[in-house]
C-alpha cells in the first residue's frame, strides 16, 4: 500500500512540475504581446513613462483614436496592406489551382520538366534576387505601386502553392474523374463541380499562407514603395518608430503593432490546422 | 496531457507575427528608457548599457527576438517528426526495461536525425537571409557589427546606389544558398526507415 501511494505521489509531483514548466514558458511567450497590448491602452504620457510602470493608471483608447489621424490615417495603411494581401491571395489561389489541376490531370509535352523548374524556383529566395527584381519593376513602371508589390509577393508564393495544389489534386482518386465523365462533365465542369469542393482544404491552406506572407512582408515593401501614402502597415510602423523630431510615441506604436498583429493572429487561431500543415509541407517539400 | 493544444498554440503564436512587426515590438522591450525587459534586466544586474546599441549585447538581443519568433515552428517540425516514429519501438524498449532517458537518447534522437537536420538547415538558411530584424533593431550597428549579407546588399543597392555591385552580391548569395539546398537534398534524400 505504502509503495503504491508513494509512486502515485511522485507522479503527481512530476505532472505538477511539467505543468509548471509549460505555464512558465507560455507566460514568457505571451508576455511581450500582453505588455504591448496593455501599453496600447495606456494614456500617451503613461506609455512614455521612464522607468516604465507595469500597469496603466487608467485604460483609454486614446492611442487608437490618435492612430486614425497618424500620417494618412491608419485606415489608409491598413487598406494598403489589405489590398496587397488580397490581390496576392486571389492571384495565388486562382493560378495555383489551375496549375495544380493541369499538372495533375493533363499530360502534355514537357510537363515534368516544367514542374521540376517550378520546384527549382522554390530554392531561390526573394532576398537573393532583390536588386535585379528592383530593376525589372522599375522598367515596367510597377515600382512604387501596390499592384507591383502584390505581383512580387505572388511570384514568390506561387512555386510552393502550385506544388501544394498539385499534391491536393493528386490525392483525389481518378475514379471520380471517370464517373464525372460518364455523367457528361467536361474538364471545366470536372474542376468546378467535382474536384474543387474536394481540394478545398488545399485552397484554404494556399490562400491563408499567401495572406500571412503578404501581410507580414517587409523588405519588398520597404524597397518598392516610396510614397508615404502607399506604405503598408510594417513600413508605416517603422516610420512611426523612427520618430517625429527624435521622440518616439510609444503608446501609438503599441496600438499600431496590435492592429497589424490582429488579422494574422485571428486567421491563425481559426485556421491553425491548415497553416501548420502548409508550413510543414513547405519545409519538407 | 490536458491543455496540450493550448500550450502548442501559445508557443506557435509568434510565428504568425511578421518579422518586421516583432522586431519593432522588441525594440520597444529593449529600449533603455521605456522598455520592460531592459528595466527588468538592468534591475537584475544582467545589463548595464542599452541592449541594442552596445557591442556584444546587440546581437544577443536580436537572437532573443528571433528565437521567440521562430522556435514555435521548429517545435512543430520536431513534433511531426516524433509523431512519425512508430509507437511499437517505444513499447518494445519499455518491455526491455529501458527508462525515459535511454529511450530518448537511443530511439527518439537517432530516428529524428532527418528532422533535426531539416530544422538546422532551415535555421541556417533563414539566418543567411536575415534582414528585417537587423534593419529595424540595430540598423547594422554598433560599428557595423550586425550587418548581414542581405543588409549589405540592401545598402550597396539602395543606399549607395551601386546596383551592379548589389546584383553581383545577390548572385553570390544565391550560389551559397543553392549549395545549402543541394546539401539539404543529399541529407534528406532517403526516407527515414524505422
Amino acid at each position: 500500500m505504502v509503495r503504491v501511494a508513494r509512486k502515485s505521489g511522485g507522479k503527481v509531483y512530476k505532472i505538477a512540475a511539467l505543468y509548471g514548466v509549460c505555464c512558465g514558458i507560455a507566460f514568457l511567450f505571451v508576455l511581450p504581446l500582453f505588455w504591448s497590448f496593455i501599453t496600447s491602452l495606456k494614456k500617451p504620457a503613461d506609455a512614455n513613462a521612464s522607468p516604465p510602470n507595469l500597469l496603466p493608471s487608467t485604460l483609454t483608447l486614446e492611442n487608437y483614436t490618435r492612430l486614425l489621424h497618424y500620417g494618412d490615417g491608419i485606415f489608409n495603411y491598413f487598406g494598403n496592406s489589405l489590398v496587397v494581401a488580397m490581390l496576392t491571395v486571389i492571384s495565388v489561389v486562382f493560378l495555383s489551382t489551375l496549375a495544380g489541376y493541369g499538372f495533375s490531370r493533363f499530360s502534355f509535352p514537357g510537363k515534368n520538366v516544367l514542374f521540376v523548374m517550378i520546384l527549382i524556383t522554390l530554392m531561390i529566395p526573394f532576398q537573393s534576387i532583390l536588386t535585379p527584381l528592383f530593376l525589372v519593376l522599375r522598367t515596367l513602371s510597377l515600382q512604387n505601386t501596390l499592384v507591383g508589390l502584390s505581383l512580387v509577393n505572388t511570384t514568390f508564393q506561387l512555386p510552393f502553392s502550385v506544388f501544394m495544389m498539385r499534391n491536393s489534386f493528386e490525392s483525389v482518386p481518378r475514379d471520380l474523374d471517370n464517373a464525372a465523365a460518364i455523367d457528361g462533365c467536361d474538364s471545366k465542369a470536372l474542376l468546378t463541380r467535382v474536384l474543387l469542393p474536394i481540394v478545398l482544404p488545399g485552397v484554404i491552406t494556399v490562400g491563408l499562407f499567401a495572406f500571412v506572407a503578404s501581410w507580414n512582408e517587409f523588405l519588398a515593401a520597404l524597397i518598392f514603395l516610396t510614397d508615404a501614402d502607399k506604405y503598408t502597415l510594417p513600413i508605416m510602423l517603422l516610420n512611426a518608430q523612427s520618430g517625429y523630431l527624435g521622440t518616439v510615441d510609444w503608446g501609438l506604436m503599441q496600438a499600431g503593432i496590435f492592429i497589424s498583429v490582429l488579422p494574422c493572429a485571428i486567421l491563425f487561431l481559426l485556421l491553425q490546422r491548415y497553416y501548420i500543415s502548409a508550413l510543414i509541407a513547405g519545409s519538407i517539400k | 496531457m490536458r491543455w496540450v493544444g493550448l500550450f502548442r498554440t501559445i508557443y506557435f503564436l509568434p510565428v504568425v507575427i511578421g518579422l518586421g512587426t516583432s522586431s519593432l515590438l522588441w525594440v520597444w522591450l529593449f529600449n533603455d528608457q521605456v522598455g520592460f525587459f531592459s528595466f527588468i534586466l538592468s534591475h537584475l544586474g544582467v545589463i548595464k548599457e542599452p541592449v541594442l546599441t552596445t557591442p556584444n549585447t546587440s546581437l544577443a538581443g536580436v537572437i532573443v527576438m528571433v528565437v521567440w519568433k521562430t522556435v514555435g515552428f521548429t517545435m512543430v517540425l520536431l513534433l511531426v517528426g516524433m509523431q512519425a516514429i512508430p509507437t511499437e519501438l517505444y513499447e518494445a524498449a519499455k518491455i526491455d526495461g529501458a527508462t525515459w532517458w535511454p529511450i530518448q537518447l537511443f530511439i527518439t534522437i537517432p530516428l529524428l536525425r532527418r528532422t533535426i537536420a531539416l530544422a538546422l538547415i532551415i535555421s541556417v538558411v533563414g539566418s543567411f537571409l536575415a534582414f528585417d530584424q537587423f534593419f529595424i533593431m540595430t540598423g547594422g550597428g554598433p560599428n557595423n557589427s550586425t550587418v548581414t549579407v542581405v543588409y549589405w546588399i540592401y545598402r550597396a543597392s539602395f543606399t549607395y546606389f551601386k546596383l551592379g555591385y548589389g546584383s553581383a552580391l545577390s548572385l553570390l548569395l544565391m550560389v551559397i544558398l543553392t549549395a545549402i539546398s543541394v546539401l539539404q537534398l543529399v541529407v534528406l534524400r532517403e526516407p527515414e526507415t524505422y
